[in-house]
């Protein structure tokens, strides 16, 4: 782990787990959406609308695992000041902010044929479209500081402050009465789906987790290259300044 | 409410999830490839003195006129 530290070595070992990861997610989502949309029955109350639990679910658990990894990565680079921590916190944003809207989308689709609304002000709905809106401050910020290090020590604040909104999203259900259902999967004393749901539920969900996972290490190398790019366009307008051939 | 409408609620949710990651992927692939080429470019060694990049110089391409904004060598 600490030899991947170096920027150079974390480009080669991404260039090289990177292809396997992507075909792994293609693989597993394959699965997934033949699992969810064929061989899963469709429920006794909720009928073929419970096809939507299989996109949903695992959307909503990669808008929470990503902001995670953000929060992790705003540790690094506060604490250790380290490049790859900055590169990790830019690279998940974007990827957690568009699994958050399908989240919200998806639940929107879902809660007008269940619930006769789209939307309603419940704590669970609220505290994710807080989540979305974070993500899409963080996103903003790193849009408004051009210089990188600066940007990333104030995302590294927000997101840590943001962070507290996450077991929001997760125990509104417990802690409020809201017409969002409690979880049914991740409690204590174990999933209450039925397993002929279950599973289809669980394939989506490590597809989705395969390729947030592929598109957070592709992420992170594109950064990696936009940071030599400009190291270079600075080098080179130095030269040029001091009148030496760019 | 009929299975038609179930099924189409479904396929708006699948369409609406496909549409954000999908775009998600393609501008990653896209971007990826923007920034490789880019410092591929930066990278490349400077062209002999003389020389342009693309096509040989003819006559009827004379060389830029002083102040014109055309790359030069």
């Amino acid at each position: 782990m600490i030899r991947l530290a170096n920027p150079t070595r974390f480009m080669a070992f991404a260039g090289a787990v990177l292809p396997w990861l992507a075909a792994a997610a293609a693989a597993s989502l394959a699965v997934g959406l033949w699992l969810a949309l064929i061989v899963a029955p469709p429920d006794y109350q909720q009928g073929e609308t419970v096809r939507i639990m299989f996109l949903h679910v695992p959307a909503a658990w990669l808008a929470l695992m990503m902001y995670s990894i953000m929060a992790l990565s705003a540790i690094g680079t506060l604490v250790w000041r380290h490049p790859l921590a900055d590169v990790s916190q830019k690279a998940a944003a974007p990827i957690g902010a568009a699994f958050t809207l399908v989240c919200l989308v998806t639940g929107s689709l879902w809660g007008k044929p269940m619930w006769g609304t789209w939307w309603v002000w419940d704590a669970r709905l609220t505290s994710v479209l807080v989540l979305l809106l974070m993500y899409c401050g963080i996103l903003a910020l790193w849009a408004t500081l051009e210089e990188p290090n600066r940007a990333a020590r104030a995302v590294a604040i927000l997101t840590l402050v943001g962070f507290v909104n996450i077991p929001i999203v997760k125990f509104s259900v417990d802690w409020w009465n809201t017409l969002h259902q409690p979880a049914s999967v991740l409690r204590v004393g174990g999933p209450t789906i039925d397993p002929s749901m279950l599973w289809p539920l669980l394939v989506m969900a490590v597809a989705f987790t395969l390729l947030a996972l592929a598109l957070h290490l592709s992420g992170m190398r594109t950064e990696i290259l936009r940071r030599r790019i400009r190291t270079r366009r600075i080098l080179a307008a130095e030269r040029l300044d001091r009148g030496a051939p760019a | 409410m009929s299975e038609a409408a179930h099924w189409a609620y479904v396929a708006a949710a699948y369409a609406a999830g496909l549409i954000i990651v999908g775009a998600l992927v393609i501008h990653a692939v896209l971007d990826a490839r923007a920034q490789r080429r880019t410092l591929a470019r930066l990278e490349a060694p400077p062209p002999p003195r003389g020389a342009r990049a693309g096509t040989p110089r003819t006559p009827a391409s004379p060389t830029p006129a002083a102040g014109s904004t055309e790359a030069r060598p």
